[in-house]
């Protein structure tokens, strides 16, 4: 047939596994990837071609379990129990399968056309983590996909399981849970606590059965992190070398922008000078020429020239701390602190980045250290002087002065 | 159950298997691996008390002592 047929496919899984990563790889969209866990906040969706198919593809935000009442959480359940996508691929972590499994044996209970895939393969490998495909595919009845990513490993395979899966080709016969050994003995106890803590607790018991058999570690633990931890988390060296390293941090940032900010603001200046005698050659009206150079010109000049510096060397450093491990870590050692307060830990970092824009704005705003200053002066008293030529211009115009207000600001030039 | 104790009581470097948890964050602290059988091994505390961290299912978590006081372990031997 010459017409192409719809696919909805849904990519479920635990927050930060990957999966956006896999939502972009498959449909070329540019979907913003972070860290932060819930980065994927409502669905996201893209579209590809699968052979003579039309793919509809849903990004779902990570959940831990389909039974969870938190907010976030409910999207992605809604999405999988009443949408009825045709093929709901769950991505596992292959670090940590012992808690992204549950999931997808939650799943395997309202689809029979689940996949598995086992991302981050790459960073499991780094950690002595190895999975048994084979007997996971085995134990679970399950099709399962070895994938790196974000180095674009396993895609191809991906796609191939998801043509045979659309096409008939490959049947799955997901081997779920005994309902019964859970069940309870009237139609009430579906709503009862205990049920659900009985349910949720079934499938974290087959998981940790499952990966008993299944996942392989070298190390018992990972040592090199840990002997930073016992540096960095400890209450005696912890906060110190937080403060040094925070402090170490707007230092740089701020000893870094100011030959940048200068620079900026002398570019913008001259490049201002340049504008300004173009617009007089035109003889363009004088309240348009002080709104375009006074107002606009000068406003975005201050604002690049000030924020720019600083914020392009906070952010990456700031970036850098994080992919280190080290918020939280801040923001667990300062937790004890913080409680007392009735606040949270990690309130430290938005204060911290907050109170730095603070001191950054007043810091500029009162800057005595400039040594353009007295340019910058320059300019900003000729801007004012125009503004109340320009003001008198237009009450003059009102009041049929025009003439002489023009005479006096042609001589100011 | 007499051995029973409160995980924000176990000792720095203790093994220990929890036992029950009880309250409304429940179902969360089963997704995050402690329920019944799970071993748990306190880590840090934070400097002005209120929030520790256990190495659990191969993670580190920070729970604070009035998520955690919910939880009830039991006492392992050294290597257990």
């Amino acid at each position: 047939m010459a017409e192409q047929k719809r696919l909805c496919i849904a990519l479920a899984g635990n927050p930060n596994t990957g999966k956006s990563t896999v939502f972009n790889a498959l449909t070329g969209l540019k979907q913003h990837t972070g860290n932060w866990s819930g980065k994927t906040v409502g669905n996201a969706v893209g579209e590809f071609s699968l052979g003579k198919w039309e793919v509809e593809l849903y990004d779902l935000p990570g959940i831990y379990s389909l039974f969870s009442d938190c907010a976030e959480e409910c999207a992605a359940k809604d999405f999988i129990c009443y949408e009825n996508p045709d093929i709901v691929i769950v991505i596992l972590d292959a670090t940590s399968l012992e808690r992204n499994l549950p999931l997808g044996l939650q799943i395997m209970e309202l689809t029979d056309n689940v996949i598995f895939c086992l991302n981050l393969t790459d960073e499991a490998k780094k950690k002595g983590i190895s999975v048994d495909k084979a007997r996971l595919d085995e134990l679970t009845g399950i099709p399962v996909v070895e994938m790196a990513a974000r180095q674009g490993i396993g895609l191809a395979e991906l796609k191939e399981l998801l043509l045979d899966v659309a096409e008939g080709r490959r049947h799955i016969y997901p081997k779920g849970l005994d309902w019964d050994s859970f069940a309870p003995e009237t139609e009430e106890g579906y709503q009862t606590a205990a049920f659900q803590e009985n349910r949720s607790l079934a499938f974290l018991e087959r998981s940790k059965e499952i990966c008993a058999e299944v996942v392989r570690k070298k190390e018992e633990r990972d040592s090199h992190t840990e002997r930073i931890d016992k540096i960095i988390l400890s209450p005696k060296t912890g906060i110190p070398i937080m403060l040094l390293l925070l402090g170490g941090v707007f230092w740089i940032t701020v000893a870094g922008a100011n030959v940048p900010s200068d620079f900026l603001m002398q570019w913008f200046s001259q490049c201002g000078e340049v504008m300004r005698r173009g617009l007089v050659s035109l003889d363009t009206p004088l309240w348009l020429e002080s709104l375009l150079m006074d107002g606009v010109w000068l406003t975005v000049s201050w604002v690049v020239a000030v924020m720019l510096p600083p914020m392009a060397i906070f952010f990456p450093l700031f970036t850098l701390l994080e992919d280190f491990g080290l918020l939280p870590r801040i923001a667990f050692n300062l937790d004890g602190l913080f409680q007392k307060a009735g606040a949270h830990g990690k309130q430290a970092l938005t204060m911290g980045v907050g109170a730095y824009l603070g001191a950054k704005c007043l810091e500029r705003g009162g800057n005595r250290r400039n040594t353009k200053k007295n340019q910058q002066k320059r300019i900003a008293k000729q801007g004012k002087i125009r503004y109340i030529l320009h003001i008198k211009d237009f009450v003059g115009f009102l009041f049929d002065k025009r003439d002489e207000i023009k005479q006096v600001s042609e001589g100011r030039k | 159950m007499d051995r029973w104790k409160n995980i924000t009581e176990i000792p720095v470097e203790q093994p220990c298997f929890v036992q029950e948890v009880q309250g409304e964050c429940r179902l969360r602290l089963f997704d995050l691996g402690f329920f019944r059988g799970s071993r748990v091994l306190p880590m840090y505390e934070c400097a002005g008390g209120g929030t520790r961290v256990y190495r659990v299912k191969d993670t580190l978590i920070a729970l604070r002592n009035t998520d955690a006081e919910r939880i009830a372990v039991e006492e392992a031997r050294r290597d257990g």
